[in-house]
């Protein structure tokens, strides 16, 4: 569990080093008077979390304070209010973070900083220097990037690495297409990477398994159809599809497949449908939303799954149900595809608890099936996940830009 | 990435999660024992949750008691809940995991039970698509090594190399320690074994190399460019590997009377933290390459100890407190002989004679009942050849110490002289620390979680090969050998304390002392 170790208080932004500094020594000496565990500073990456939604500070700043301890790093949260103390413009608080666990007591620290919402361009200034020289430095941005604004480049520019969450984007499809925009242009500078793509994990590692048989790889080059369903609410017929985008991404990019960039049109269920060729089979690509399914944004829960329970996902993975899924969550996959005139189907389901996935594959005969818990295997360990990684993910980006080629120019929505 | 080259899964192909297992089913033998529900069925069902297994993925158990498969999946379900570093247990993942386990009584020499176990086996891989594909775990006791694996031959239920070339699956044997008894029954195992397997179908597995602290001795060496300059007789004046254990022989009495400290921790586990000290950089991180790098070292030990008496110490632990607790002595311990010479403690000093350390003493130890669990490597080195603070009342300088702390607080200090603040030169030794768990936090899997997927996926790098064992065994018996035809009296220490003075006087005598950890 994380805990404060000391509770945010509040320090003038030009006194915040200084103030760390303090605030590590007492710190050291309050838990060496109380017999406590021993307290270090031993800050191994910057994380700065840009956070524009009030209501999802909360959030934002719980699950920072998880990977914080688990990480030992220095945390800086940018935050975006509607309203601030007057004569206020940019406000800082510092604090210390613990966590425990079997292997001992991990320290990290937390830096929030609070502009109003047309005081932010201060923000770069402010914040660049607090990132810790010579070691990695992380950019979250959660909900919708303001695309090549100022501010998101200057930040983006001064990190090592970006990593947005393209289910809290309003129009995903535009959103895949502006990261995969900015992943060509900041190549060199920035490694850029989605949350939603390290959910995808589990499912990519499913699909794969179906294929390291060895008699049913041939079955690769004779699909026919690809359908995604991914979880939308009833009052949106399109939802977030990102996740299946990606994922059909992936897969086009493994596999070879040319898209056509064609605009999409309907598929049954008020999804989207494309073509592609592949290994000369017309493929078949329907995303589809499947309405009715409970959502709310992952850090949500990621955080009823940890208060659930009451520990970490990673040592509770596997029992009971979830309430809800993330946004744009995948349902299930459906590969079809036709060899020597014998039908090829492989299947990933989730399950009604929403925690599970089953397999299905059947080609000639019927494969053994497994339900593997999707949270254990990655779905909810994206932001841990992405810390850990220092360099490009040539396969994120190699299916980022299959899914952008298969969205093609036309297929961005224009945002409602 | 053509699709007509279907030799490699096209949707692998960048992805990041290395080790992908093919079908397979795993025969345990000795599958109603103790390490098969505290260690392996923990790590199988871990494994199907976290990595996950192929659907195809396959237990099936092998013991005399006579059991159904419905048994075994509630026992396997039992020792799971159990033994599981993950709680609670998933009912969905559990649920196809044990669809996946069956179980074959028999008595271990006895080839009609292995005949059915080849049938079981063909049936599984006709109806659960496993391909031929098989590891056999032996988690008995040693002496049914051999018996096992000339069955398992016979019987066809495991297959030569060559079936693999040919598409009919593959075939591996693990095998837990010891392996042998000393370099005689070594040989003869690995001959017995060698009738059934080939050497790359053995894996001998130390589950020390599963340690992320262990293979983190690599990392450190070789991912760094700052300590392989140094890492050599100019600068490092010593190195002492401690495995101290604070326990004594908690029921293990049987086998530790047969074994003592040399071959139950010193031919394997301190033989491996050794050859990774010591070791040149491989050229590559393959099995091969790793392990021709550790076996070099071995072969660098003298083959005849120079003073054996004077270089090693064999002892054992006197009655006395731990913890305010009264202890007996080794002799009176549960199942030990009242005239027991097995040594529950042993030191040595060994000399590497290669160019990269002749002159560096590497001093080992290890026993039961010392005065606190540690496993630690430290690296002391040379002064400076100056001693520039002499005449200043800086007092004398202490040695810096690089130490890697393998368990607990896996981590590495570096011990250094700093100046203490003041008008005077007062200097001071300090430390600085790196503790794994203040850096990364979490808990890091189970070793046979790690060594498990290692077999399962072919990479030989972190099992011991043959040439290893044999000659550390010939390292052992050199030193047996010795004690018997010096008959050099075995020390006595008391418990709680970090082992006998004759351990001391032996590192002394070259100008040196212990850590007190």
């Amino acid at each position: 569990m994380t805990t404060p170790h000391v509770p945010l208080r509040p320090v003038p932004v030009n006194g915040i080093e200084t103030g760390l500094s303090n605030l590590w020594r007492e710190a050291a000496a309050g838990s060496l008077a109380a017999g406590g565990t021993v307290v270090a500073r031993n800050c191994a990456l910057t994380l700065v979390v840009f956070t524009g939604v009030e209501g999802n500070a909360s959030s934002v700043v719980r699950e920072v304070e998880q990977v914080s301890g688990q990480y030992a790093m220095r945390a800086i949260v940018l935050r975006s209010l509607g309203h601030m103390p007057k004569d206020t413009t940019v406000a800082s608080q510092i604090g210390i973070t613990q966590r425990d666990d079997q292997s001992g007591s991990t320290h990290g620290e937390v830096i929030m900083i609070t502009t109003e919402p047309d005081q932010a361009t201060l923000l770069p200034g402010t914040v660049l220097p607090l990132i810790l020289a010579e070691q990695p430095s992380f950019l979250l941005w959660t909900g919708e990037p303001p695309w090549r604004s100022d501010l998101f480049e200057s930040l983006v520019d001064g990190c090592d690495r970006l990593i947005i969450d393209t289910s809290d984007s309003r129009n995903a499809e535009k959103a895949l297409v502006a990261l995969n925009d900015l992943q060509r242009r900041k190549h060199n500078a920035c490694i850029v990477t989605d949350l939603n793509w390290t959910r995808l994990s589990p499912w990519t590692e499913l699909m794969a398994q179906f294929f390291d048989t060895q008699d049913l790889r041939p079955y690769l080059g004779a699909i026919d159809r690809l359908t995604i369903e991914y979880a939308a609410d009833t009052d949106d017929s399109i939802g977030n599809s990102a996740q299946a985008y990606l994922f059909a991404g992936w897969m086009a990019s493994r596999l070879n497949w040319e898209t056509s960039g064609q605009p999409p049109a309907p598929a049954a269920g008020g999804g989207r449908g494309h073509t592609a060729l592949g290994n000369g089979v017309r493929i078949q690509i329907e995303l589809l939303p499947r309405p009715g399914v409970p959502q709310g944004s992952w850090l949500d829960v990621l955080g009823k799954r940890r208060a659930s329970d009451g520990s970490f996902a990673r040592s509770s993975p596997g029992i009971g149900a979830i309430s809800q899924v993330g946004f744009g969550a995948l349902m299930s996959v459906h590969v079809h595809a036709k060899l020597n005139g014998q039908d090829g189907v492989f299947a990933i389901a989730r399950e009604q608890d929403l925690w599970h996935a089953s397999t299905h594959c059947s080609a000639g005969q019927v494969y053994p099936a497994h339900t593997v818990s999707l949270g254990a295997l990655g779905e909810m360990f994206s932001i841990e996940q992405q810390l850990r990684e220092l360099y490009p993910d040539q396969l994120f980006e190699e299916s980022l830009s299959a899914a952008a080629r298969i969205l093609g120019p036309h297929g961005v929505r224009r945002t409602p | 990435m053509s699709l007509r080259d279907l030799t490699i899964n096209p949707l692998r192909i960048g992805m990041r999660s290395a080790k992908h297992i093919e079908p397979c089913i795993m025969v345990i033998f000795g599958a109603t024992g103790d390490l098969t529900s505290r260690k392996l069925l923990p790590a199988l069902y871990n494994l199907a949750l976290e990595h996950p297994l192929p659907p195809q993925f396959t237990v099936v158990g092998m013991a005399r008691r006579p059991l159904s498969h419905d048994d075994f999946r509630k026992m396997a379900f039992d020792a799971i809940t159990t033994n599981s570093r993950t709680q609670p247990i998933s009912p969905s993942v559990w649920d196809t995991f044990s669809k996946g386990i069956f179980y074959n009584q028999g008595e271990f020499h006895d080839r009609a039970a292995f005949e059915r176990l080849g049938q079981l086996l063909d049936q599984i891989d006709h109806d659960r698509g496993t391909l031929g594909n098989r590891i056999f775990y032996l988690a008995t006791q040693p002496e049914f090594y051999s018996d096992i694996a000339a069955m398992l031959s016979e019987s066809g239920a495991a297959r030569p190399p060559e079936t693999e070339a040919e598409g009919k699956g593959w075939s591996r044997i693990v095998i837990e320690k010891p392996f042998g008894h000393d370099l005689a029954t070594a040989q003869q195992l690995n001959a017995d074994l060698s009738r059934a397997f080939h050497e790359d179908q053995i894996y001998r597995m130390d589950h020390y190399l599963g340690k992320e602290t262990v293979q983190n001795i690599l990392v450190f060496r070789f991912g760094n460019g700052i300590f392989e300059p140094i890492w050599n007789r100019r600068y490092i004046e010593h190195v002492q590997i401690t495995v101290a254990e604070s326990l004594g022989l908690e029921g293990r009495a049987e086998y530790y009377e047969s074994a003592g400290a040399i071959r139950d921790i010193l031919q394997n586990h301190m033989m491996q933290l050794l050859t990774l000290t010591a070791m040149e950089p491989p050229v590559n991180f393959g099995a091969a390459a790793v392990r021709d790098e550790k076996l070099k070292v071995l072969g660098a030990l003298p083959p005849v100890l120079r003073e054996i008496a004077n270089d090693s110490v064999r002892a054992q632990y006197s009655s006395g407190y731990v913890g305010g607790v009264k202890v007996p002595a080794y002799r009176e311990e549960e199942g030990v002989k009242p005239d027991s010479l097995t040594e529950s403690y042993v030191a040595v000093k060994l000399n590497i004679e290669n160019w990269r350390w002749a002159g560096v003493p590497f001093y080992l130890r290890t026993g039961k009942r010392l005065a606190k669990r540690v496993t630690e490597i430290a690296i002391k080195f040379r002064r400076p050849p100056y001693l520039l603070f002499q005449g200043t009342g800086a007092g004398e300088l202490a040695t810096d110490v690089l130490s890697m702390r393998i368990q607990p607080d896996e981590g590495i200090t570096l011990r250094f002289n700093a100046k203490v603040p003041g008008g005077e030169m007062h200097l001071r030794a300090v430390n600085m620390d790196f503790f794994y768990g203040n850096t990364f936090g979490g808990t890091p899997p189970e070793a046979y979680e790690r060594l498990l997927l290692d077999a399962m996926a072919g990479d030989a790098t972190l099992f011991t090969r043959i040439d290893e064992t044999l000659a550390a065994w010939r390292l052992v018996d050199t030193i047996v050998q010795a004690w018997r035809d010096s008959r050099s009296p075995v020390a006595l220490y008391a418990p709680g304390t970090w082992g006998p003075e004759a351990a001391d006087q032996l590192i002394e005598r070259d100008g040196h002392t212990w850590r007190r950890l």
